[in-house]
């Protein structure tokens, strides 16, 4: 492991300060809302923002910040016909599917949710810019016309892959598959088969990114939008109909193609995507707290702090029953009763560190900033932005330790995983967290010959029973609110402990 | 395994403790001094009369002039002849005040809970070491606020005993007894440490002190999340489901509006010591031991604001699953900005009853003050604000207190237009607060109310108000293994609400 770090260096660069000052301002400042709207035609063009803030997450310290938008109808002119195994009526077909392609029809004042929203916060959706930031294509891409415009009039190909204007003519070239990720960066592109640029691209909506200006404050929430739900990067996406295929499900002559051009962007095998994207969604949620507060500490009082959407719905949401799991489970040595980090990334992302040589632990990773909550709830944001330092150069660094991945048949570095992810089940003290660790431990333990068919079988019916989850990973839709009554924690634990795989009886 | 030696030996204690106690006084007066103070740390009275002994035991010799008897130990009241005597109808209830309080008051009890699992594991979890030793929670459920140095085992036992509300009794124990006292005026008695409990404002500015809290005595939100629970006081309520170790005869219960001037000077006075301890919160700034040179050269707050204990439970711990969208909106109308939780609503709610229209200025006008500021910027990170909130906050105490005073005062209170104030108070799409908080104070206003005159008279045509009271009641009341209140369905409450007069 290791030898192909450089692609991602241990120190992320994080969004440009200015960059996300500006935005912040607009999205925060400029509405007269608590938590804060902007218009959409009070801001700047946000094409330039998101580029550089998903290129930086990649690592690239190329990026190219003039990009600009070709359009959808310009993606499909190719990606909807037959021409060639890279292109294909599947890609749009698949598409349809998608809920990102309809992602805009929740702000239509039809929306039952919506207008209930529009009347608390005395907005417009559709005309405001935190809604679209996320709901839709970005504002200065140009308009679909002959193509269903209300199929694509969502989340656009653009929205993910980045604004095309560099990349277009080249990414139609034969050599610009294999490409490393830095080089695809550079064009504007990015790269989601790499799966820290992926797990960056979707936590930019589904956990907030202060550079792009997507954030769901909790004056969102309170006024009635849905919780953005804990999610498994490899399963959520493999749940909406992927419109792709992995290298490894490709005709064998371009696999051959890819081995003899060196390329590793994908070849980490699926536990070790999910690893890395739980470290990806993991940086994300700091990153969106010490940005954040960032912008909080040069524009105080302007925008306000705390930030009750950075922190654990849970710490607070939860019911006041007697007898209380709360003070049964504890507070990790920290002080009894104050809001902390999102903690269901936090399962997966410590399997994924104890996945690494060094094994640090999760809690001592981020122990700096828990630290700043324990010193005065919410922490300052000068200091919750310092301390975020160090959590994010231990998750850069880890990435990269798994960035390169295991060569195909690795059966003991997959048992490991296995075991490792099991170890985070039946440590959790979440139980969102324990169902993100679930969903990247059944597929994996499901196929694994380390264990006995039976034995395999009965773990997994065993923890996805008691997580209401699939046995085959999260289902579709498992993003939706949970169940109200939760499993008792302790049950959940009890759920993950496996028997000695057979190498070791 | 010291910890549970300390335990055992602790709830040894609490059970025997009247035993214990009975004699306690009298063997420490004959004690011989001399093995070493048993105290950790060492006893520190600065102040010990001749020939008085350590209420620890033997004497510090390095003590000049001896020892000293504490006296504020029940046993130092609860002697056969002086207050713990036989119960009985043909000699003065002052004879057996004690044998009934030990008999029937739940704060005799207050520090054996502290053996509890639970009391443990919130203890645990505060990293403050075995309850019934910690100092944070024996300043309520012990006399221990009232000495400067760690309480003995007996002591502790005692609970909450008669000098917690009567005053420490070292100075004026013996006078008390004299026919001297008699003579004494309030002022007089005052100075000498004695608490003066006959009027409704006496008692309650008391009571308040643990249970609403102060510098000293302060259930916070680190204390409820490991545990504890909310404390929710209103003092007429309190007072009638007081087991009374006193004869109401010639004392504030046989006022013809005793019911209603206890409600209205409790709730000013309650408003009052939860604006103290707002101001007390707020500008808590305890030093941080850090090492981290930012902070220390930095004037960055530090600290526990916000203290959520200030602001409404439900506002937070409220289920996010399966809030249906138009319902959320409809969610605590006028109460706050959106997704910030309201300030006190259980004091707001019983001011909003007390005053509730503009005339009645000062009080109206600090609570609105308050509110604003609070309920738009809570964070830790402005200090200026909250130098206005602390400002804020100790305008609202003083115009509260002495709106408690001002009623104290009057001759004669009525309640006449908190019923109207109660309409609306829980109105749907009103000004008020509909919130379980605004139903509860409603409910018991108008149990005040339809009370009103002296105790224990009774009212001969109560009895279909009282069931429907009840009713009322029952709908407010905690889930059961709940603690927390119910969500308020406020049709229902205004559908009970019309049927009682």
């Amino acid at each position: 492991m290791g030898h192909r770090s450089h692609q991602l260096p241990p120190a992320l660069p994080r969004p440009g300060a200015l960059v996300a000052l500006v935005l912040l301002r607009a999205a925060l400042v400029a509405g007269s809302l608590p938590g804060g709207f902007g218009r959409a035609d009070d801001l700047p063009p946000p094409a330039a923002a998101s580029v550089t803030a998903a290129a930086s997450a990649t690592g690239a310290t190329t990026a190219t910040t003039t990009a600009t938008f070709k359009g959808t109808e310009t993606c499909v002119r190719c990606h909807r016909s037959e021409q060639g195994e890279w292109t294909g009526p599947a890609t749009t077909l698949h598409w349809r599917e998608d809920a990102h392609s309809r992602a805009h029809l929740a702000l239509a004042p039809t929306n039952e949710r919506t207008a209930a929203i529009e009347r608390v916060l005395g907005i417009e959706a559709r005309q405001t810019r935190g809604c679209i930031a996320c709901h839709s294509h970005a504002p200065a891409e140009p308009a679909v016309t002959a193509e269903t415009p209300l199929l694509h009039a969502g989340i656009s190909c653009e929205t993910c892959h980045g604004a095309a204007s560099a990349y277009l003519e080249p990414h139609a070239a034969k050599e610009w598959r294999f490409l490393p990720t830095e080089e695809k960066s550079a064009f504007g592109m990015h790269d989601l088969r790499s799966p820290a640029v992926k797990a960056a691209n979707c936590a930019a909506c589904h956990v907030g990114d202060i550079g792009s200006g997507r954030l769901v404050t909790h004056g969102m929430y309170a006024a009635g939008h849905p919780p953005l739900r804990p999610f498994e990067v490899e399963s959520f996406s493999a749940a909406l109909g992927p419109h792709w295929r992995r290298i490894e499900a490709k005709p064998k002559t371009i696999r051959a193609e890819a081995v003899a051009a060196g390329y590793r962007t994908e070849a980490a095998g699926p536990i070790d995507r999910s690893l890395i994207e739980g470290l990806g969604v993991l940086r994300q949620s700091v990153r969106l707290a010490a940005d954040l507060a960032a912008v909080a500490e040069r524009e105080t009082p302007q925008v306000s702090w705390p930030e009750l959407s950075l922190h654990d719905c849970r710490a607070c949401h939860h019911e006041l029953v007697l007898p209380s799991q709360r003070p049964a489970l504890g507070y990790r040595r920290h002080v009894p009763g104050r809001p902390t980090l999102p903690r269901w990334p936090l399962g997966l992302a410590g399997a994924a560190l104890r996945s690494t040589p060094e094994k640090p632990a999760v809690d001592d990773l981020l122990a700096p900033l828990l630290a700043e909550f324990d010193a005065v709830p919410f922490g300052t944001p000068r200091a919750v932005v310092v301390a975020a330092e160090a959590p994010l150069t231990g998750i850069d660094a880890a990435i990269a330790r798994l960035a390169p991945g295991r060569l195909p048949g690795d059966e003991a570095g997959d048992r490991a995983a296995i075991e490792a992810l099991a170890a985070a089940g039946a440590t959790a003290d979440d139980v969102d967290a324990a169902r993100v660790v679930a969903a990247a431990l059944l597929p994996a333990l499901a196929t694994s010959p380390a264990w006995g068919a039976d034995e395999r079988r009965d773990a997994c019916d065993r923890i996805a029973a008691i997580l209401s989850l699939d046995p085959a990973g999260m289902p579709p839709g498992s993003h939706r609110p949970a169940p109200t009554a939760s499993p008792d924690i302790r049950a959940v634990r009890a759920a993950f402990i496996l028997p000695a795989p057979i190498s070791a009886r | 395994m010291r910890r549970q030696e300390q335990t055992g030996w602790g709830m040894v204690v609490a059970a025997t403790g009247f035993l214990l106690l009975a004699g306690g006084m009298e063997l420490a007066r004959t004690a011989t001094p001399d093995p070493p103070c048993p105290l950790e740390p060492p006893c520190a009275l600065e102040s010990r009369g001749e020939g008085e002994v350590c209420p620890a035991g033997p004497a510090d010799e390095s003590m000049p002039g001896g020892a000293m008897p504490s006296r504020l130990g029940v046993a130092s009241c609860s002697a056969s002849s002086c207050h713990g005597g036989p119960k009985g109808t043909n000699h003065a209830v002052s004879t057996f005040a004690a044998t009934l309080w030990m008999e029937r008051d739940p704060h005799a009890r207050a520090s054996e809970v502290l053996h509890s699992g639970r009391s443990r594991r919130m203890a645990e979890l505060l990293g403050i070491g075995p309850a019934h030793q910690a100092r944070r929670c024996l300043v309520c459920h012990s006399m221990a606020d009232l000495s400067p140095t760690p309480l003995p085992d007996d002591l502790v036992a005692d609970g909450v005993g008669c000098a917690s509300c009567h005053g420490d009794p070292t100075a004026w124990g013996s006078e008390h007894t004299l026919d001297a006292w008699k003579g004494m005026g309030r002022e007089e008695r005052a100075a000498l440490g004695y608490r003066d409990l006959s009027t409704p404002l006496d008692r309650v500015n008391d009571c308040t002190r643990c249970h609403v809290g102060d510098a000293d005595h302060d259930v916070d939100h680190a204390l409820i999340a490991a545990g504890h629970p909310r404390l929710v006081f209103e003092f007429a309520a309190y007072q009638k489901r007081y087991p009374r170790h006193w004869s109401p005869a010639g004392r504030a219960e046989v006022g013809t509006d005793f019911q209603a001037r206890s409600w209205a000077v409790g709730q000013a006075a309650t408003l009052a010591a939860t604006a103290r301890l707002l101001a007390a919160r707020v500008s808590d700034q305890p030093g941080r031991v850090s090492d981290q040179p930012a902070r220390a050269t930095s004037a960055l707050p530090s600290g526990r604001w916000p203290e959520f204990a200030e602001f409404d439970c439900q506002g937070c711990h409220r289920s996010i699953a399966g809030v249906a969208p138009p319902a959320v909106d409809a969610l605590r109308p006028g109460w706050s900005a959106v997704g910030t939780p309201a300030w006190q609503p259980w004091s707001q709610a019983g001011g909003a009853l007390l005053t509730g229209s503009s005339a009645e200025g000062d009080v109206d006008r600090g609570l609105a003050d308050l509110r604003r500021l609070l309920e738009r910027h809570w964070g830790p990170a402005d200090q200026t604000r909250r130098g206005r909130v602390r400002l804020e906050a100790r305008a609202l105490a003083a115009a509260a207190a002495r709106r408690a005073e001002a009623i104290e005062a009057r001759h004669e209170v009525d309640l006449d237009d908190v019923a109207t104030k109660i309409e609306a108070l829980v109105a749907e799409g009103g000004p008020g607060i509909g919130s379980w908080e605004a139903a509860v104070q409603s409910v018991l206003a108008l149990e005040a109310i339809l009370d009103g005159g002296p105790a224990q008279l009774g009212n001969a045509e109560s009895h279909d108000v009282d069931r429907e009271l009840e009713d009322l009641r029952e709908s407010l009341r905690y889930l059961p293994r709940q603690e927390t209140p119910p969500t308020l369905r406020r049709s229902d409450f205004n559908r009970l609400r019309a049927t009682v007069p």
